[in-house]
């Protein structure tokens, strides 16, 4: 999980790369175990900034980007994935 | 018109008010139900429990040719008042919905992701303020499908 979080004015941009297959297994002609994230959460100092549900339409290795107020310079964004086979990754980041 | 807007506001609040209790559950369900619904006007209406919708205040930026359809970037937006969610759909992808949004304190409303589409489609926006839909689409041809087509 690559995580990029940058204060610019009064609000925080933050773009996140997760390293996920996002298999919806609907492959042609093969079955393949669907495997993709279902939640995505970002925290700062305890608050929730970012919720997502997502679902195998996202793409490979997914990529979002979004922006929220009410953090500053220093702050650490914390953000967690959960995906349909009970894994998930927690990574910290500082707010650039 | 004034009229009936309030009263309509003051049932919602009342409804909302009665259905308080049972709400995280049904939610949950429905949330559910809706992720795995293959057609599209029932996977709104599973999530959001309505099809009808006001088409403004909902922005959605995406291409209009789709080289490949693994990796489509899309923008979506809203200048809606106390939005509480945004639901992103794919209406020719074998299962529509494609994420919630949900909107909390300090989150703005404006996500850019990638998405996967299997062929030329419609993308669909709906986004939930004060117990009101707002929605916008748009077509999107895909040149090489991106469902493992």
């Amino acid at each position: 999980m690559k995580i990029r979080a940058k204060f610019r004015k009064d609000k925080v941009e933050v773009k996140m790369i997760l390293k996920h297959p996002m298999e919806s297994g609907e492959i042609a002609g093969r079955t393949k175990k669907s495997h993709y994230i279902t939640h995505i959460q970002a925290k700062v100092n305890g608050n929730v900034v970012y919720d997502v549900d997502s679902t195998s339409s996202i793409s490979k290795d997914p990529f979002f980007k979004f922006y929220f107020t009410g953090a500053k310079k220093g702050d650490k964004i914390e953000v967690k994935w959960v995906d349909n086979q009970g894994k998930s990754e927690t990574k910290k980041a500082k707010i650039k | 018109m004034k009229k009936t807007l309030s009263r309509r506001s003051v049932l919602t609040l009342g409804a909302s008010a009665v259905t308080l209790m049972a709400m995280p559950l049904q939610l949950l369900a429905g949330k559910k139900e809706a992720l795995e619904q293959k057609n599209m006007h029932k996977a709104i209406k599973e999530l959001y429990g309505s099809t009808s919708t006001t088409k403004k205040g909902v922005k959605l930026k995406a291409p209009d040719i789709a080289e490949n359809g693994a990796v489509v970037p899309i923008t979506v937006s809203s200048d809606i008042k106390g939005i509480e969610s945004i639901a992103v759909f794919i209406e020719k992808n074998p299962r529509p919905l494609v994420a919630v949004f949900n909107i909390k304190d300090g989150t703005i409303p404006k996500f850019s992701t990638r998405v996967k589409m299997g062929k030329t489609s419609k993308i669909v926006v709906v986004a939930k303020a004060d117990g009101k839909l707002y929605s916008t689409s748009k077509e999107v041809k895909v040149t090489i499908g991106g469902c493992g087509g």
